[in-house]
């Protein structure tokens, strides 16, 4: 039930018929919070383990209801108590063993209800969130189950603009169309595309490790790069895409979390496209506050463009740190911020030597979008070892080969992804440019039968000759 | 933070389905279903065309005279659906062997090969087989002339105790000075005709399990899903429905080609059993029927003075687990052999090793069929060498080698 199965497909589906039943918000609300508890019951099983949960949930209602009650002075102290908490009960290792809890308990999903609450409180504390918000309606936003194991982390406005309204979203053939599209689409990406990836990137970690010739290994080695990025896409953006069409049938419309990551042509607009969810919510919270008091700080017009690249730089870094709580998630973080510094600075010092005009001129060059969208999905798949490898792996990864053969590989990898990424824009471009009067042939109602029906075919033999049960969501982990 | 979704449909008009659509996009569906399906179909059998002729229609399996054998001077060019057609000749006494039965070259050093499709050679051309290699690698390295008639049956080995017996018959009369047993996996888990009726004659041919080899394939489909309608549940009757077809042979053919994700699915089935780092009654219970199998066959070899030599040798599964990096948990890829070389070893035989060889040979699986799992031929060449290194590593005497054997691993590459 924590992944794109048939049994969350299924039970999702039953739960989006039953909310139908009646456009009432009582029931819709109703019918959303017993799935949820269901949901809730089904993975945690033992209702002890979810105590800490519970806990984590209760402090920060009570911050929220505190601020509705006018204690704006306490915003501080449970944000910073909601953080220790959520480092506390994630086992961080920037803390000592001796503090945690040694019990089993529950903590799936408690990274994207971490953002959910911090988001209410600030927003209830600051006062931009104007309406009540009860108990019912907290827990209904934080868990919601279609969220609940790996977002998209929705703003609770969007959230009550459609839960709670008496004319929720309309829900016609036409949509409904849409999403069952959108739901096999999604389920092939994950039982079939994610689950071949993944096989064929651990086939490559075992070979390159093995005692063959150097050119096998760098073979190996170039698909051991590429194809994790493309495996976790398949796997995140495959599993966002079920659970934003069952949420639709369910008449409620949650964030975008992908918008054609690998189509970025920098690390910059990377972020831009990839949990989008995540790296927004981040930008609203850190990025922009921490950038303001800066400035303030530091007025000097010539040492503000520098601010920015430090604020991305910490911004990053954390979404980085976010992702785990080793030390290879720190490497990771440090990648991350360091990819979106360097890329500001380049920004910069190109605009400096090249003038605005003749920078924004660079940037719509064709070729230096091929470029920068290889090298940014290179830099991607390279900061990417940090976050499905242990050291130990990542130490047996790269002493498999010299550094010559690795600069080797690399450079295959930046050419090789910016010729096929390349490709792929041209015949993206040159398929919807086959239009009729109703728009591109391809997103047709009639196209769209047609992919899906041979998606679902091909997700339905596939899944039942591989005799697996439906890959994890990597996301979850977090 | 990210707004809900702009683009969702619910801000632009919603247009109403005409009635031609609700009829069209469900027919459009349907007819995109079964293009895709026919055209995997075709696809799967040209890559991997129907072979009419089928091996069977060699064999014999209801004689009461003789047990379950090949049609003596039988010849027929058939193969593995994943492999191109080869010559399956047998000589006069139903064997595939290149020699003639009660022939044996004087002075020679015969070795009789006993066992079940592994040792037979199943999809291999004759030449190419273990059997055919090995005596060359022996008589090389002990400077003696060495041959090997090879017994090995299509239809797996131990087929019930009158079988046996008739088998075992044949095996004394070719006068061996040595009997080399191939054990597979497969004949370890199966619950077919392997160990089935090993305590006594209770095989009545007429109502044997093994099926009249079909007269065409429209029967042999029929009779197939008959058989799994009546003993299997419906998702291993769509499964079984599915490993029919062409197309899913194609496309688990490609699949396999993954290691982790051949060992994942074939863990997942009946082999992640016989594989597992734990025990089970059903595995004890294996166990048992080799054990009354190996002092059967071990009495008979006894009471001629004939040294039996019994090997486990690896189907892709197991290769693939041995070679590869990472096992995954649960799994031990060395417990099977050990546990049957205690069971052979208690029983009187001399039992060889040559599953640990094969971790010297990087990704070992590649040279097996992806799906049927039999080695091909570089498979069998593999596998010659091992039992080469293993019989001349002086576990028997008289084939100590002059000189000793190259590693297997040389071959690969």
């Amino acid at each position: 039930m924590d992944t794109a199965s048939f049994q969350f497909v299924f039970f999702g589906l039953v739960v989006a018929l039953v909310s139908n039943l009646s456009r009432s918000p009582l029931w819709r609300s109703l019918v959303l919070f017993v799935a949820t508890l269901y949901f809730l019951y089904v993975l945690a099983q033992n209702p002890i383990a979810l105590l800490p949960l519970a806990g984590f949930l209760a402090l920060g209602y009570l911050g929220v209801f505190l601020l509705q009650r006018g204690l704006k002075k306490s915003l501080v102290w449970f944000i910073l108590a909601v953080i220790f908490a959520y480092i506390w009960l994630k086992k961080y290792t920037i803390l000592p063993a001796g503090l945690f809890l040694h019990i089993p308990y529950f903590t799936l999903g408690m990274s994207y209800i971490f953002f959910r609450v911090l988001h209410l409180l600030i927003e209830v504390g600051e006062g931009t969130e104007q309406g009540t918000i009860g108990l019912g309606r907290y827990l209904l936003y934080t868990l919601n189950f279609l969220t609940f194991v790996s977002g998209p982390i929705q703003r609770y406005d969007d959230f009550a603009a459609d839960q709670f309204a008496a004319l929720p979203p309309s829900l016609g053939p036409g949509v409904v169309g849409l999403q069952l599209e959108r739901i096999v689409r999604g389920f092939f990406k994950v039982n079939v595309l994610a689950m071949l990836f993944i096989a064929f990137q651990q086939d490559a970690l075992v070979q390159v490790s093995q005692p063959l010739p150097a050119a096998f290994k760098m073979w190996a080695a170039l698909r051991l790069a590429l194809l994790y990025p493309i495996f976790l896409y398949c796997n995140f953006s495959g599993y966002i895409d079920v659970v934003i069409a069952l949420a639709r049938l369910m008449r409620l419309r949650l964030p975008e979390n992908f918008d054609r990551p690998f189509a970025a042509s920098s690390v910059l607009d990377f972020w831009n496209r990839w949990h989008m969810t995540l790296s927004n919510w981040l930008k609203t919270y850190v990025y922009n506050p921490l950038l303001i008091t800066l400035m303030r700080r530091f007025p000097s017009t010539s040492v503000q463009p520098f601010l920015g690249v430090f604020c991305f730089f910490v911004t990053f870094f954390l979404i980085g740190v976010w992702h785990g709580r080793t030390s290879e998630f720190i490497v990771f973080g440090v990648l991350t911020g360091g990819g979106m510094s360097i890329n500001k600075l380049w920004q910069l010092g190109l605009t400096r030597v090249m003038g605005r005009k003749g920078y924004r001129e660079l940037a719509k060059n064709p070729i230096y979008v091929a470029f920068g969208r290889g090298l940014n999905f290179i830099w991607f798949a390279f900061t990417q070892f940090w976050f499905w490898g242990d050291w130990k792996q990542i130490d047996a990864v790269f002493s498999a080969l010299s550094i010559a053969e690795w600069l080797g590989v690399w450079m295959a990898a930046w050419l090789g992804a910016t010729g096929v990424l390349a490709f792929w824009e041209w015949l993206r471009g040159l398929l919807l440019s086959i239009r009729t009067s109703e728009g591109p042939v391809l997103l047709s109602r009639y196209a769209r039968v047609v992919y899906a029906s041979a998606l679902g075919l091909a997700a339905l033999v596939i899944t039942i000759l591989l005799n697996q049960p439906a890959p994890g969501i990597v996301y979850k982990a977090f | 933070m990210t707004r809900s979704n702009p683009s969702d449909p619910v801000k632009l008009k919603e247009t109403r389905l005409s009635l031609r659509d609700w009829v069209l996009l469900p027919v459009l569906g349907l007819l995109t279903v079964c293009f895709l399906a026919v055209s995997m179909e075709s696809i799967g059998n040209w890559v991997f065309p129907r072979n009419l002729a089928d091996v069977r229609t060699c064999l014999d399996l209801t004689s009461p005279s003789t047990g379950a054998r090949a049609i003596p001077n039988c010849r027929i060019l058939a193969g593995l659906p994943e492999g191109r057609p080869v010559e399956n000749e047998f000589n006069s006494c139903g064997h595939r062997s290149e020699m003639e039965c009660g022939i044996r070259h004087s002075g020679a050093y015969r070795i009789v090969m006993i066992g079940g499709s592994l040792a037979y050679g199943l999809g291999v051309n004759r030449e190419q087989t273990f059997a055919a290699l090995l005596p060359k690698q022996l008589s090389l390295a002990t400077g003696r002339n060495i041959e090997l008639y090879n017994e090995g049956q299509l239809w797996g080995f131990g087929y019930g105790k009158i079988t046996l017996n008739f088998h075992m018959r044949d095996v004394m009369a070719a006068r061996p000075d040595l009997i080399l047993w191939i054990i597979s996996p497969s004949e370890i888990v199966s619950d077919g005709p392997a160990f089935v009726d090993i305590e006594g004659p209770k095989v009545n041919p007429k109502e044997s399990s093994v099926p009249r080899t079909p007269r065409n394939l429209r029967e042999l489909f029929w009779t197939n899903l008959k058989a799994d309608l009546a003993s299997k549940s419906a998702s291993n009757t769509l499964r079984a429905l599915l490993n029919k077809s062409r197309s899913v042979l194609l496309l688990r053919h490609l699949f396999y080609q993954s290691n982790s994700l051949y060992l994942k699915a074939s863990l997942a089935g009946g082999n992640g059993e016989l594989l597992s780092a734990g025990s089970s009654e059903k595995m004890q219970v294996r166990m048992q029927h080799l054990g009354v199998l190996a002092g059967d066959i071990e009495a008979q070899a006894k009471l001629a003075n004939v040294p039996l030599v019994a090997v486990l040798v690896p189907h892709r599964e197991q290769a693939a687990l041995i070679s590869g990096r990472g096992l995954p948990d649960g799994f031990d890829p060395f417990k099977l052999d050990d546990a049957i070389r205690a069971v052979l070893a208690s029983h009187g035989a001399i039992p060889m090793d040559i599953c640990r060889g094969f971790s010297s040979i990087p990704e070992s699986e590649q040279y097996f069929f992806p799906v049927d799992g039999h080695p091909d031929a570089q498979g069998h060449a593999i596998i010659s060498k091992l039992l080469a290194k293993e019989l001349t590593s002086g576990v028997i005497p008289s084939l100590k080698a002059a000189h000793p054997t190259n590693s297997a691993s040389s071959e690969t590459r």
